[in-house]
């Protein structure tokens, strides 16, 4: 049975996010998972609403893998890499979030804005896109790459892809719409990505991802690339990376 | 007026054994708690005792004695204390007590406990020996043509919510009209010092009146029984209210308020016998129940009006009738039988108005069978699968058929406390496979309930599913544009004027040759206003990401271009992204010059000055 989720409306968050960022974070009164705020709602359809102690466990886990990368430690070194990747890693294997429900942005509000604003801060500071519902927002963008990314149950190195790609790699992916929202894509130009910057060094693939990443929406306007046999994408994968680099290094030297 | 004394008699073992002191385990491991089961048994004999053809009026009493009533008890009720430390401490306990809170199980409109009062010699014709069977032996086999109880066993249960193990007995037997007193303790095996040898006894002891002759106690009987009775506050019997009354001493509310365990008794009756309380169910079989806490009553609501038994006996309705909607005849193949009928019903979740506080024994989600034979004494709930919106819930009704093998082979599948059905009970046999192929069909029901739409295959798809290729067809084609179903802005010349010259988006219309590369040629519509004031139309032309134009692109990558402008009516035309109209108007294809392996999008628009 689908578990359902709470859900914060944008006017009401817009509000709550205004009072939050105003008074600081200090001033913030925690996450009551009995009470929730007035505004929240759950859709009229079939399932179970979420039990108060299962939202608990979720804040209490995120907060646990925040700690672990320095948030609450102020002289600690902050692990943001980490804690996007171990956060990735948990929203994608967390069942609860295994429905219609995650793919809604409200229910995303309701987590960046209600149940873990101080997380929030902590990694992103106050910008608001990182509290609401969308492909910014904290939680909602690591659970999309978890969704997109993961290599599937039983295979050699499941989550590897989450930690190997850099923070622009995966913004790459997952914040285009035609890649992100096509896992098959997704993962593949991920899988490509990887075995080119073992071929040209992590620190030259800013570039060549963004320029390959821009070829490959185009000729995705024209190719069902997702139905291509994997040999045959991934093929074709290399090919834009190399055509990327080799565009990359002769604009450098003109 | 002075009351009768009552005697204590101790049983000794016989000189061939006894069985032992087990009695008090007889009902085997309840799956109930002991109050349930106390009900379940109680009613169930109650049921077993309704022979009048009139249905039983049952009250259920909670209440603390008063002081006169416990001096009674003292004084002339348990004069004599069994001889065995336990027992008499229990009793003494319980006598000892500022407040001394019995629970009493009163039954009119029934038989009353008939018969001899000796268990060993029956006159010959003897049919009723109910109270023997109730107080004499144990584990006696039922006479009432498909009966509720079917061991004799279940009596036990009184005993166990008994801190102090002791029963009084009120009856007022039919036919005869003799009223009946009896107590009855169960304790531990002893022995006793007699005339130097050890004299054992099994525990049983009952208080009634001594036969001099051979010194066993019968029960008190007639006026003197009576006034006994109603000076220990026994419900009052008058103008032949035949029936049996239990006090159950020293009553086990393991803490609880009396009114909380009221309100639990009034959940038990409902739970475990609302198809004989429903409005409906034929006037010698319904109870009519009720609940007492201290003299004050408490109210017990009718199952049609109690979320969700209002479920079940819409069921129960459609089983009793045979039709419905949802009503299915279970039977078995090998050997062909039918087995009973089943039926389900359908409904929205309504708020619960539980009795109780908390541990409620009514599921907050309905989705369960209740089993009963056709004595219509549910013998347990089989829990199925909830439907997947929580809004809506299900209850069903399963009647054994009353064919007397089928009948008589689940009833042999209960254990002692009737609540359950245990096909391994029963040796192999096509009883134990009547048993088992009813409970596999039940459970197969149950489940599918709550998932209706799993493995029901469209019996109208001749072909593979479409799903699969619409979809990656939909990804396709989700993003392109064309002339399809709409208004057409273009028709009806002549009619209104638009406020401003404007051209419509340019729809692709089909690709071209020109030497090594392609042109890809769209057109749109272009339309004056009333004064003519569209001067040029221009074009642009963007490679197409996602569906729109690519606006921010890198130079690094190859841009279409406007190769040419011209009306479809040949009259004008230009090599340019830019076309002279002064006021003309009609339909104009734009010629883009393709990069390779790209979409295109292209925008078409009108201004009202040369240089615009």
């Amino acid at each position: 049975m689908v578990t359902l989720l709470p859900r914060l409306t944008a006017l009401a968050a817009e509000r709550m996010l205004d009072d939050f960022l105003h008074h600081g974070v200090s001033a913030w009164r925690g996450f009551d998972p009995v009470n929730l705020p007035d505004e929240v709602r759950f859709a009229a359809t079939g399932g179970s609403q979420v039990h108060p102690v299962t939202l608990r466990d979720l804040r209490s886990r995120v907060v646990k893998i925040a700690k672990d990368c320095g948030f609450g430690n102020d002289d600690e070194k902050k692990d943001l890499a980490l804690f996007d990747s171990e956060v990735s890693v948990w929203l994608a294997e967390n069942p609860i979030l295994a429905s219609g429900e995650s793919l809604r942005d409200d229910t995303w509000t309701f987590i960046g804005v209600a149940m873990a604003p101080d997380i929030v801060f902590w990694r992103f500071g106050t910008s608001r896109e990182r509290y609401l519902g969308g492909i910014r927002n904290t939680f909602q963008r690591l659970w999309m790459r978890g969704r997109v990314l993961d290599r599937g149950p039983g295979s050699d190195g499941r989550w590897d892809l989450l930690y190997e790609l850099t923070e622009d790699a995966l913004v790459q992916i997952t914040e285009r719409p035609s890649i992100g929202g096509d896992p098959i894509l997704a993962r593949a130009i991920a899988e490509a990505w990887v075995r080119a910057a073992m071929h040209h060094g992590k620190g030259r693939m800013e570039p060549i991802m963004r320029h390959a990443v821009l070829r490959i929406r185009i000729q995705n306007e024209i190719r069902s690339m997702s139905s291509l046999s994997q040999a045959e994408l991934a093929k074709m994968l290399d090919a834009f990376f190399d055509i990327a680099e080799e565009t990359i290094t002769a604009s450098l030297q003109v | 007026m002075s009351l009768i004394s009552a005697s204590l008699y101790s049983e000794p073992y016989g000189i061939t054994g006894n069985i032992g002191e087990n009695s008090r385990r007889l009902l085997g491991n309840p799956s109930l708690d002991p109050l349930q089961t106390v009900i379940r048994e109680a009613v169930q004999n109650v049921a077993d005792s309704a022979k009048l053809g009139i249905g039983p009026e049952i009250v259920i009493r909670v209440r603390r004695l008063t002081a006169e009533q416990l001096e009674v008890l003292r004084q002339h009720m348990l004069v004599r204390l069994p001889g065995e430390p336990t027992s008499c401490a229990r009793l003494t306990e319980f006598l000892d007590r500022n407040e001394a809170v019995v629970m009493e199980i009163c039954d009119f409109g029934t038989s009353g406990l008939g018969g001899p009062t000796r268990a060993d010699r029956i006159p010959i014709g003897t049919e009723n020996t109910d109270f023997i069977d109730f107080l004499r032996n144990i584990g006696t086999p039922r006479d009432t043509e498909q009966g509720g109880g079917t061991y004799g066993f279940g009596k036990a249960a009184l005993y166990r919510v008994s801190r102090c193990s002791t029963i009084l007995v009120d009856s007022l037997v039919a036919g005869d009209a003799e009223r009946r007193l009896i107590g009855c303790h169960i304790g531990n095996s002893y022995e006793e010092p007699e005339n130097g040898m050890h004299r054992r006894y099994t525990g049983r002891h009952w208080w009634g009146k001594l036969d001099s002759e051979d010194s066993i106690v019968d029960p008190v009987v007639g006026e003197e029984a009576e006034q006994l009775a109603s000076a220990l506050g026994f419900l009052s019997r008058g103008d032949g209210r035949t029936g049996t009354s239990i006090m159950i001493l020293d009553f086990e509310n393991e803490g609880e308020e009396l009114e909380t365990v009221g309100h639990r008794i009034a959940e038990s009756l409902l739970w475990n016998f609302w198809p004989r309380m429903m409005r409906d169910t034929p006037a010698d079989r319904r109870f009519s129940c009720a609940v007492e806490v201290n003299g004050v009553s408490i109210n017990i609501p009718s199952p049609e009006e109690f979320s969700p038994l209002h479920l079940f006996v819409k069921a129960m309705r459609a089983a009793r009738e045979g039709s419905g909607d949802d009503v299915h005849r279970i039977s078995s193949r090998r050997p062909i039988k039918d087995l009973g009928i089943l039926a389900m019903e359908k409904g929205l979740r309504t708020p619960r108005r539980p009795l109780v506080d908390e541990d409620s024994i009514f599921p907050p989600v309905s989705k369960h069978i209740a089993l009963m034979r056709p004595v219509e004494l549910v013998v347990k709930y089989l829990e199925g699968e909830a439907l997947p919106d929580e809004r809506i819930e299900w209850g069903g009704v399963f009647i054994a058929s009353s064919e007397h093998e089928v009948e008589r082979a689940f009833a042999n599948s209960e254990p002692p406390a009737h609540d359950d059905w245990i096909p391994d009970n029963l040796p192999k046999s096509p009883a134990k496979t009547f048993v088992n192929v009813a409970l596999r069909r039940l459970k197969a029901h149950a489940f599918d309930m709550g998932n209706l739409t799993n493995g029901q295959p469209s019996t109208s798809s001749s072909g593979p599913p479409l799903a699969r290729v619409a979809g990656k067809l939909g990804m396709v084609l989700e993003s392109v544009g064309g002339d399809g179903a709409g208004r057409n802005g273009g028709g009806g010349g002549g009619g209104t004027r638009l406020a401003r010259a404007r051209a419509s988006r340019p729809v692709f219309e089909r690709l071209e040759h020109d030497g090594d590369s392609t042109i890809a040629v769209f057109s749109s519509e272009v339309r004056q206003d009333a004064r003519r004031s569209g001067r040029v139309l221009t074009a642009k032309a963007a490679v197409a990401i996602e569906g729109t134009a690519a606006v921010k692109i890198e130079k690094l990558i190859a841009q279409p271009s406007i190769a040419a402008i011209r009306a479809i009516d040949g009259g004008s035309r230009s090599v340019s992204d830019r076309l002279c109209l002064d006021g003309a108007e009609g339909r104009y294809e734009i010629f883009v010059r393709m990069p390779p392996d790209c979409a295109v999008t292209v925008d078409a628009e009108v201004l009202p000055v040369r240089d615009g």
